[in-house]
């Protein structure tokens, strides 16, 4: 860039601010042989201490408004239209970045753009979660997808949003949960009433917790179920047998998403403008005249905030958070990337005869 | 939304009929000879190939008869396969891509093509030159990965799987030793390769250009044809084995006992690329440039004594009588065409691309819902 004058004014560096950890989050890194995968505005980041307790943060390029989750031994990572999944392939040679686990895509399936919510681990890779058509859902190798479950009501694939699925989860005894923005009545009008009207349903519709407004991302805690609500920040622990709920602690700002390891719950939260769904309002404000996103670590046996991971600067919505478990220093590898043109993994020999 | 009888739903979102890909201006034009659209619609098939670095070409016949032409931004097509029904494998610079037809035989999209085919998935291989591809009588995708010298799959967890290496090969190992390039599938099975030489240092090939090509049968090991220069795409026939023996220029078959090949046709160019329609083959051609890959072979001296010029496009040749029938020429500045293939019973094939909106928005569902007791069955959750 030239200035009028002719004398360079010089390169600016748009690159993203490195999210900054609490202290009590570093602990956290410190104590668990994991990375932290976070999806925020378009940007996978790998957040992990290396083998000598630094700090790392790192972004992978993806698309806006991704989801993340670990499943039957793989990463897997939606964009706007596709799902992918991502294999360890062990350490980065020559090491790049303290690399202990470069995660390589391996196959890409175009779904088209179902607006996925969430992604729900199971043995054979994640189901889709589906708000645009009240669906979970599997890849297939000849559709968009391949329905396992349908919202009640839902007649025909149709992206009416009737329920506006929010995220489900499965019980250590395979018993299904899914949040809603709302009961799925409402037809086209279901904006018009996700205020107090989502709530937490098993698959055959019976409905656990309603007065709800924007839960999302169900997950279990032991017995129990544990969701945060984007219109109020709270969250909230369900008992599901009786549908009772406790409220462990209300965030600031809009939640957006929600990961449960050990007995922490890691929540991503951001400004009300970048909201998942525009009504909502959120908590109570979250600090500083322009407040950043970032993750909570919450104590779930105490309610107490333990540490933050703040994103300064031109930070975006958190949609999605997950770990990848006993794996310290995870580089995630974009599909577009050089790297990914590059870099070969050769599987075991496997004769034709 | 539009319901077809195909047994699928298409959500049509944008009024969408492929054409919303952002489009390049590369100023290539194709050149077709008198009577080639008649051909086309004639023997109900259309051609499917790529011209590197980013073009794919469908090339059928419309309601008129007239050439129907649809392209889309690929890059670097190289191997490409069919099942001969609904299914389109295309390998590109680093991955495999297969697409599949969405529509059912009879019906057609409102701008009037009888095939749409969706990309589905892509793996990623990584850049090792994937010349030819075929697909199992399992659906499974088995290519020639020229890189590491050997026949691989692609794999969910790794970027490939070995299958088979020549045998004067220490292993699946980087670097080109022996321009392994070339794959036939029988039956739905992979059977013969084609290499350029029988060599073990890498570019060591290079040297044998001229007259060290092979065909192997890749069940026995065995050699059944010597003496080619720059062998490619065998494909098996009407009981033979054909060979594109590119640094010839000529397309001819293996005589099995003799251990030769054959010629029956010269056409000018790179031949390379291979499929066959009824009586007639269609053999792909690259433009040789000097002091490339392709220079310095025995086509620079056929190409000189009948004062031709090297052409790039396709050639299709009676083999009954070794005659060329037809021909279909690329112009611009593009010099590569790697594979080409056909969709039988397909008069004007279309292709969703990957760069538009349309990736996004051509949504495909199987009609049936309620979800049937199978699937519902074979889900993990109460």
């Amino acid at each position: 860039m030239s200035a009028a004058n002719g004398t360079r004014v010089g390169l600016v560096d748009l690159q993203p601010h490195v999210p900054t950890p609490s202290p009590g989050f570093s602990d956290f890194l410190a104590e668990h042989d994991l990375t932290v995968a976070v999806f925020e505005n378009g940007r996978l980041w790998s957040i992990s201490h290396d083998d000598e307790g630094n700090f790392l943060a790192h972004p992978t390029s993806f698309e806006p408004k991704g989801m993340v989750t670990w499943s039957s031994g793989q990463l897997w990572v939606t964009g706007r239209w596709s799902l992918w999944s991502l294999a360890d392939a062990g350490p980065s040679e020559p090491r790049h970045h303290s690399t202990n686990h470069l995660m390589l895509p391996q196959v890409g399936h175009v779904v088209g753009d179902l607006d996925v919510t969430d992604l729900v681990p199971s043995d054979q890779g994640p189901f889709m979660v589906s708000a645009r058509f009240d669906v979970l859902a599997r890849h297939d190798d000849r559709y968009s997808m391949s329905p396992v479950w349908v919202a009640p009501n839902v007649q025909t694939f149709t992206p009416l949003r009737q329920y506006f699925l929010t995220g489900a989860v499965i019980s250590p005894s395979n018993k299904l949960w899914v949040t809603a923005a709302t009961n799925g009545t409402h037809g086209e009008t279901w904006f018009d009433h996700v205020q107090g009207g989502g709530l937490v349903m098993n698959s055959t519709g019976e409905v656990l917790l309603d007065g709800l407004t924007g839960p999302l991302q169900p997950r279990f805690f032991g017995e129990n179920l544990i969701v945060v609500e984007a219109g109020t920040g709270r969250l909230l622990s369900i008992d599901p047998k009786s549908g009772d709920d406790v409220e462990v602690t209300v965030l600031t700002g809009v939640p957006s998403s929600l990961h449960v390891i050990d007995h922490f719950a890691l929540v991503g939260h951001g400004a009300p403008s970048r909201a998942l769904m525009s009504k909502m309002t959120g908590g109570p404000a979250l600090p500083g005249d322009y407040p950043s996103d970032r993750v909570s670590l919450i104590d779930l046996t105490n309610g107490t905030v333990v540490g933050t991971l703040v994103f300064e600067g031109f930070s975006g919505p958190i949609s999605s958070i997950t770990t990848l478990e006993n794996m310290r220093g995870a580089h995630f590898v974009s599909p577009r990337s050089s790297r990914s043109q590059n870099t070969c993994v050769v599987d075991e020999f496997s004769p034709l005869f | 939304m539009m319901s077809t009888d195909s047994g699928a739903t298409f959500l049509e979102e944008s009024a969408t009929t492929p054409g919303e890909e952002p489009s390049v201006n590369d100023n290539l034009e194709l050149l077709a000879s008198e009577g080639f659209a008649d051909w086309l619609n004639q023997e109900n098939v259309s051609l499917a190939f790529g011209t590197p670095p980013s073009k794919f070409w469908m090339v059928g016949v419309d309601d008129e008869g007239e050439l129907s032409i649809f392209d889309r931004v690929l890059d670097k097509v190289m191997g490409l396969a069919t099942d001969g029904h609904d299914r389109l494998s295309v390998a590109t610079r680093y991955e495999i891509w297969h697409f599949e037809n969405m529509l059912k035989a009879g019906t057609t999209t409102d701008s009037g093509h009888d095939r749409l085919f969706v990309p589905r998935s892509q793996s990623i291989v990584g850049n090792v030159n994937i010349h030819d591809l075929g697909i199992d009588k399992d659906g499974k995708d088995i290519w020639v990965n020229t890189r590491f010298g050997c026949l691989a799959s692609s794999s969910d967890h790794a970027s490939f799987i070995p299958r088979w290496i020549p045998p004067f090969l220490d292993g699946a190992l980087q670097g080109d030793r022996c321009h392994l390039n070339g794959l036939a599938m029988v039956d739905g099975e992979p059977r013969y390769v084609t290499c350029v030489g029988q060599t073990n240092e890498v570019d060591s090939w290079r040297d044998g250009r001229r007259d060290q090509g092979i065909v192997i049968d890749i069940r026995t090991n065995q050699i059944l044809g010597r003496g080619m220069s720059m062998p490619h795409s065998p494909r098996f026939y009407r009981d033979k084995i054909w060979v594109a023996n590119a640094g010839t220029g000529e397309l001819g078959y293996i005589d099995t006992e003799q251990e030769r090949f054959e010629p029956i046709f010269f056409g000018p160019g790179f031949l390379r690329g291979l499929c066959f329609v009824g009586d007639y083959a269609v053999v792909g051609s690259s433009k040789p440039r000097r002091g490339d890959l392709y220079s310095g072979l025995p086509l620079d001296e056929k190409l000189e004594e009948s004062g031709m010029d090297a052409h790039l496009g396709l050639f299709v040749v009676n083999i009954t009588t070794g005659e060329l029938a037809h021909w279909l020429l690329v112009e611009g500045n593009v010099r590569e065409l790697f594979d080409v293939c056909a969709l039988n019973g397909a008069k004007r094939p279309a292709i969703i691309g990957l760069l538009g909106s349309e990736i996004a928005t051509e949504l495909w569902f199987d009609d049936s819902l309620p979800i049937p007791q199978e699937r519902r069955e074979a889900v993990p959750f109460q």
